[in-house]
């Protein structure tokens, strides 16, 4: 029997001698000099060790990764073979400079129950998660499952929040991180020869030498064991400071309606019926949010038992947003509004030395203008250019619009927006409200009758009322697309499956499916009618 | 360019014998070349070998210029090997660069260097990205260095031994009068580490000692009747004298272990894997002592016959770890076997990876397989069955646990990009004129054809972008669209693509991104910089160089300006007839920024009136339908949560990096999206008039507030 031969020293089961550090990070943000300071430190040491680096070839803003092996005793005779890959299920410590690019590395394998993960939670969000119309966020939930399953230490701190609550540039979260690396215990070096290496790089060193002990301190402190506990304002105070920023001659009646909601309503929606009183009081007035409420009450009497609420919970929150649709008179409104300049001062770092000129870019088209005049009044004149005499006579290529780049800020430049907020009383007749008015009534028949059929069905129905978004043509596109999202998807299959059972499944599953179509493409909705098209023939043959 | 070696840092290669130098790969081997004392160097930029020509660039000035050694800007891969001529006649050593894909720009002067053979040590470092890090296409050096039968120098992952390979390089180079071509992966271009110098070698001929006679050899010209006689001293001299220096020297390696009736085979840096993936098999141990001998091929071309034999003899099977394809060593091997008549099993390919990188976690199993095959106890097959296996449950496992994959994130336009707001045009266009074919080129731009621009039917590169939809301008339907950047342009689009095109009277639409850098590979200076990179003042237009070559439609656009460049598209959309040029002009945002930062903080601080530039997103406005990110890409125009809890999904939100383009608010006109983008100008030390206007405005405007807030 051949045996490993006992003169070469195979060390086995020595494997934790060789340090393996992989750092994910998103190009441009740093990531060269957070490896530079490890391999520092590592010198500083004593170590031998070796670092690779892909600066640049992430080009711009893309995925790339870092990597560092070290090994503590120096052996002069005969050095370290170093690799340069990292080699999945055996990297020692990750250290991720953004959320996604954690999970990206642990779902190629790279972590184990051997691996210290330290990671900023904070996200920079791809190409791909800013399409979609609705949520295209990766779900963070699914990347702290990632990092729990594949490590036997998971540090997550939001490292871009801390920096900026110290007062500190976005690039400091890198020095944070390896100060949390530093304090997670998982090296073993002591902090002196983390700040002399952070000193030697020589870039930054004062601002980073802070954010280093920010981390460092963060860490030892338990402090990211607590961040994940999120404190909810308290009912009161949320009332208040909603009932301090409307008019003083509405709030008498509104109250009696937020009464009501306390009243019949569960606590879970209680916050949200009211945000939408509030709002629907402040963007037409009380008459208006009691309409809201009568609407919310007939879904409501569905839903009473089914536990969340959440057929109440959708219905409500697109319903508001629907009701409170951003025509002309509500643009202008928002943007000269005195706490706007406020908030834009805040969010742009100013400070009181610093003047500062707003410019809107406003480009309403023909039916965003002529939408705010009477229905009466308009249309007929709407019905007359739909028919295909006046289109011959005049041929309209293209679209017209009329853009304008007020300043905001001045009183010239508010003076043409001040007087359309003036249209809001009339804005109950106007040919806009009525058009809005009959697709949202068709929602919310279409949410009771469905409802009544399939709780979940009904669901699906009153969530699906959030794909309607935008302004002009990405508005009108939208309103088609959930007109077209009834007619010919939801109606169609939910009768076909009525005919053959008791089950909806096959209603929502495609439902569903076209709801991500639709989100995913402008021609999504298309796409999905063709599938439906497809399932049905199918079907039926 | 912004110098990305420090002084200190370049300070080091005046080190003497015993020093020790800390750097990364580009700064060891220009010090390398420097103990070699090379005459000349030059190259292209291009990824993983860009680095090496700003560490030739950065230390131009401070040490190379005195020492007389030339650094040539080159104008692309050709010229950068046509420089190695020098060495052909002359005792001359000297080194040119460029990126794996750069080997087929140079294939031409190469052929006849080759041919002729090179008198002084001549090196072309060829950056080989077999893993495809940053080039579009999966390639290997050595079948091109074998058909015109120059040298190949592979080191294995470690920055002391490529330091004494690019020297042992030069000498062999030299003795065989080949030219040799030296390796360099992605990852090994990328190492940090330590290195022991040795003294400089002051070049024999240089810019301070020029050569006093001219040698003209007409029997180093390539031309009848020497060509014939050049073919047969590469087979029947130069070869031989390789492998006699490559033997003597020892350059390759042996790392012998005690299981003498096995081998492995290996070259390079895949070495560095396969330790590793032996280390965890647990048959060798970190500082490379292995119980299966291993040798390592640092010469790849030629193989020394004897060497091979010497090592397959008396074993009953060798395994040969040969990343790429075609797998040459390999058959090399199994042809020197066969004529030897040697009996042992040779395994290759037939168990590893036919292609891809040869990582540990790649060729493990292939490993195991190997072992296993003569592994004689059960523990030990055991623990190699167990072991070889790992790795890929292991990623298989990770792969499994969420239903829902992990986005990707594919790279982007940088904040403020020049060369994005064309794409915005265009993509706005495809609304009335639908989709076009787009011709992409090699440069930022190739990211047109990613997401959310999808605005690629092929790219071909370099220069040939345009050439490359020749036969389409004439036999598709949609009319074709090329893009080309300024380096592009002056690398071989002018004489590839738009001499090409003009000869042709090819009809399609030729968009030159001319931003004045070579932006891509880290900011290298072109001809459309105005300097080269030895920072002299040159002067090269494209516009006239266009009229030269015979193009009458050229129209200039500034790339800010979108309604302007729509226009200008449109025209060139309605006219269906020859080559129509746009030049979109505007400097590489990254490199400006560099710039302009250091005048703005001084402005701030002097107390000087300073306008700086901010766009925003009204929160309230948004409605988060996003059709904004469709038209735009931008990194800092991003996603938030809406302040209100109505709303689920994210709106836009754009983030303090904006640099203040204003491109989101003009995409919002053109495109007619929406109200929400509003622009900030904010005014830095405000004049005496700027506060009289703004306390003016602030009385009258109070009136309006009031109003709205009554409302």
């Amino acid at each position: 029997m051949r045996e490993i031969p006992q003169n070469i020293k195979i060390d086995m089961d020595k494997k934790n001698e060789l340090l393996k550090i992989l750092i994910p990070a998103v190009g441009g943000q740093g990531g060269g000099v957070l490896t530079e300071w490890l391999i520092q430190v590592f010198l500083i040491e004593g170590f031998e060790v070796q670092g690779v680096g892909l600066p640049g070839l992430s080009q711009r803003g893309g995925s790339t990764v870092y990597y560092i092996e070290s090994y503590p005793k120096v052996n002069s005779e005969k050095p370290i073979i170093f690799s340069q890959y990292p080699l999945p299920g055996d990297i020692d410590i990750i250290l991720a400079q953004e959320f996604l690019e954690l999970g990206r590395v642990l779902e190629l394998g790279y972590g184990s129950d051997k691996t210290t993960v330290v990671s900023s939670t904070h996200r920079i969000y791809s190409t791909l998660e800013k399409l979609p119309i609705t949520r295209g966020i990766y779900s963070e939930e699914n990347l702290r499952k990632l990092a729990n399953a594949f490590s036997d230490k998971f540090i997550g701190l939001n490292a871009l929040e801390i920096a900026k609550q110290n007062g500190l540039g976005e690039l400091a979260i890198n020095a944070i991180l390896l100060g949390a690396l530093g304090a997670s215990g998982a090296l073993n070096i002591d902090e002196a020869s983390y700040l002399k290496a952070i000193s030697q790089v020589g870039v930054g060193v004062e601002t980073n030498i802070k954010a280093f002990r920010i981390g460092w301190d963060y860490v030892k402190s338990n402090k990211y064991n607590l961040s994940l506990i999120e404190s909810g304002t308290k009912w009161d105070e949320f009332k208040k400071e909603r009932f301090e920023k409307l008019h003083p001659d509405k709030r008498e009646e509104l109250l009696y309606l937020i009464f009501e909601i306390e009243q019949e309503y569960p606590d879970v929606l209680r916050e949200i019926l009211a945000e939408a009183l509030f709002r629907l009081a402040d963007y037409q007035d009380v008459w208006y949010s009691k309409k809201y409420l009568d609407s919310i009450n007939k879904i409501y009497r569905l839903d009473r038992n089914s536990g969340d609420f959440m057929l109440t919970e959708m219905f409500a929150k697109n319903l508001a947003l629907w009701m409170s649709y951003e025509d002309g008179i509500r643009v202008a409104e928002l943007k000269i509004n005195p706490e706007r300049f406020k908030r834009i001062k805040k969010e742009m770092l100013l400070r009181d030395n610093q003047l500062f000129h707003v410019t809107d870019y406003l480009n309403p088209d023909a039916e965003e203008i002529y939408g705010l005049l009477p229905n009466l009044f308009v249309s007929p004149i709407v019905k007359l250019t739909e028919t295909r005499l006046f289109q011959k006579i005049w041929p309209r290529k293209k679209k017209i619009t009329f853009p304008q780049n007020p300043t905001t800020s001045s009183f010239i430049g508010s003076l043409r927006l001040w007087f359309l907020t003036k249209f809001k009383r009339f804005r109950p007749y106007s040919y806009r409200f009525k058009k809005e008015y009959s697709l949202m009534n068709k929602y919310s028949q279409s949410v009771e009758r469905f409802s009544r059929m399939d709780y979940e069905l009904g669901c699906l129905v009153a969530k699906s009322g959030n794909i309607i978004k935008g302004y002009g043509d990405v508005r009108r596109r939208t309103m088609d697309s959930f007109n077209r999202l009834l007619d010919n998807i939801i109606n169609p299959l939910s009768e076909f499956e009525k005919k053959s059972g008791n089950s909806f499944d096959l209603t929502i599953d495609t439902g569903e499916k076209s709801l991500k179509l639709i989100s995913d493409s402008t021609d999504g909705i298309d796409k999905a009618v063709e599938l439906v098209n497809k399932v049905l023939e199918r079907k039926a043959a | 360019m912004g110098s990305t070696y420090s002084k200190e840092t370049l300070e080091q290669l005046e080190f003497g014998e015993g020093k020790t130098l800390y750097g990364d790969t580009p700064l060891v081997i220009l010090k390398a070349f420097l103990q070699s004392g090379v005459s000349y160097l030059g190259g292209y930029p291009g990824s993983p070998t860009a680095g090496l020509i700003d560490a030739m660039s950065d230390a131009y000035d401070p040490v190379l210029k005195d020492k007389g050694i030339y650094f040539d800007c080159s104008g692309n891969e050709a010229s950068a090997a046509a420089l190695l001529s020098a060495s052909i006649s002359h005792p001359i050593r000297g080194s040119a660069n460029w990126k794996i894909v750069g080997t087929n720009v140079a294939s031409d002067a190469l052929t006849h260097i080759s041919a002729s053979g090179v008198t002084g040590g001549a090196m072309i470092i060829v950056g080989e990205d077999y893993g495809c890090d940053s080039t579009l296409v999966a390639e290997k050096a050595l079948p091109f260095a074998l058909k015109s039968t120059m040298a190949v120098i592979d080191p294995r992952g470690d920055l002391q031994h490529i330091a004494n390979m690019v020297e042992a390089g030069f000498e062999l180079s030299e003795y065989s009068n080949l030219p040799v071509m030296f390796i360099l992966s992605t990852r090994t271009a990328h190492i940090r580490n330590k290195t022991r110098c040795k003294d400089n070698i002051e070049p024999k001929i240089s810019m301070l000692n020029p050569l006093k006679e001219i040698v003209s050899d007409l029997e180093k010209i390539p031309m009848p009747p020497y060509s014939v006689e050049h073919e047969r001293k590469k087979f029947h001299e130069r070869i031989p004298a390789a492998r006699k220096y490559i033997s003597n020297n020892n350059l390759n390696e042996i790392f012998d272990g005690e299981d003498k009736g096995l081998g492995i085979i290996t070259h390079g840096t895949v070495y560095n894997s396969l330790n590793r993936s032996l280390y965890n098999l647990g048959e060798a141990n970190l500082q490379g002592e292995t119980r299966i001998p291993i040798f390592n091929l640092n010469v790849t071309h030629p193989i020394v016959p004897e060497e091979i034999i010497n090592f397959l003899d008396g074993k009953k099977a060798v395994l040969i770890v040969e990343e790429g394809m075609p797998n040459l060593i390999e058959e090399q091997i199994r042809s020197i076997a066969q004529r030897t008549k040697l009996n042992l099993d040779i395994f290759g390919k037939d168990i590893l990876p036919q292609a891809g990188e040869y990582t540990p976690d790649n060729i493990t199993k292939g490993i195991g397989t190997f072992l296993l095959s003569y592994a004689i106890s059960f523990p030990e097959k055991q623990r190699i069955q167990e072991r070889s296996e790992f790795v890929e449950k292991h990623k298989e496992k990770a792969a499994n646990l969420l239903k829902e994959s992990v986005t990707k994130r594919n790279p982007v336009f940088c904040t403020g990009c020049p060369e994005r707001p064309i794409f915005t045009a265009i993509k706005i266009l495809e609304e009335d004129y639908g989709k076009s074919y787009y011709a992409s080129d090699i440069g930022c731009y190739s990211m047109s054809g990613l997401p959310p621009f999808d605005l690629s039917s092929s790219i071909t590169g370099m220069g040939i972008g345009l050439a490359s939809a020749g036969a389409l301008s004439r036999m598709a339907n949609q009319r074709v669209i090329s893009f080309m950047g300024d380096g592009t342009f002056w690398h071989s689009g002018l004489t590839t693509s738009i001499s090409h095109a003009v000869y042709n009277n090819q009809n399609a639409i030729l968009v030159i991104l001319e931003n004045f850098w070579t932006s891509m590979t880290g900011h290298h200076e072109n001809p459309a910089s105005g300097m080269n990179m030895r920072q002299e003042r040159v002067s090269m237009d494209i516009e006239k160089a266009l009229k030269g070559a015979g193009v009458k439609w050229i129209k200039k656009v500034d790339p800010y300006d979108l309604k302007d460049s729509i226009k200008v598209l449109r025209k060139a959309y309605q006219t269906d007839e020859g080559l129509k040029v746009i030049i979109s002009r505007g400097e590489c945002q990254l490199e400006k920024n560099r710039k302009e930062r250091v005048v703005t903080s001084e402005k701030i601080k002097t107390g000087k009136r300073l306008v700086q530039t901010k766009l925003g997103v009204d929160p309230d406005v948004c409605t988060g339908d996003l059709s904004c990110m469709r038209y735009n890409g931008c990194p800092s125009l991003t996603l938030k949560e809406s302040p209100s809890i109505l709303r689920d999904d994210p709106i836009a939100h754009i983030e303090q990096s904006c640099v203040g383009c204003g491109l989101c608010g003009e995409i919002a006109h053109a495109a007619v999206l929406c109200p929400s983008f509003y622009k900030v100008e904010i005014i830095n030390n405000p004049s005496l008039i700027d506060r009289i206007e703004a306390k003016l405005n602030g009385a009258f405007l109070h009136f309006i507030s009031n109003d709205v807030l009554n409302n």
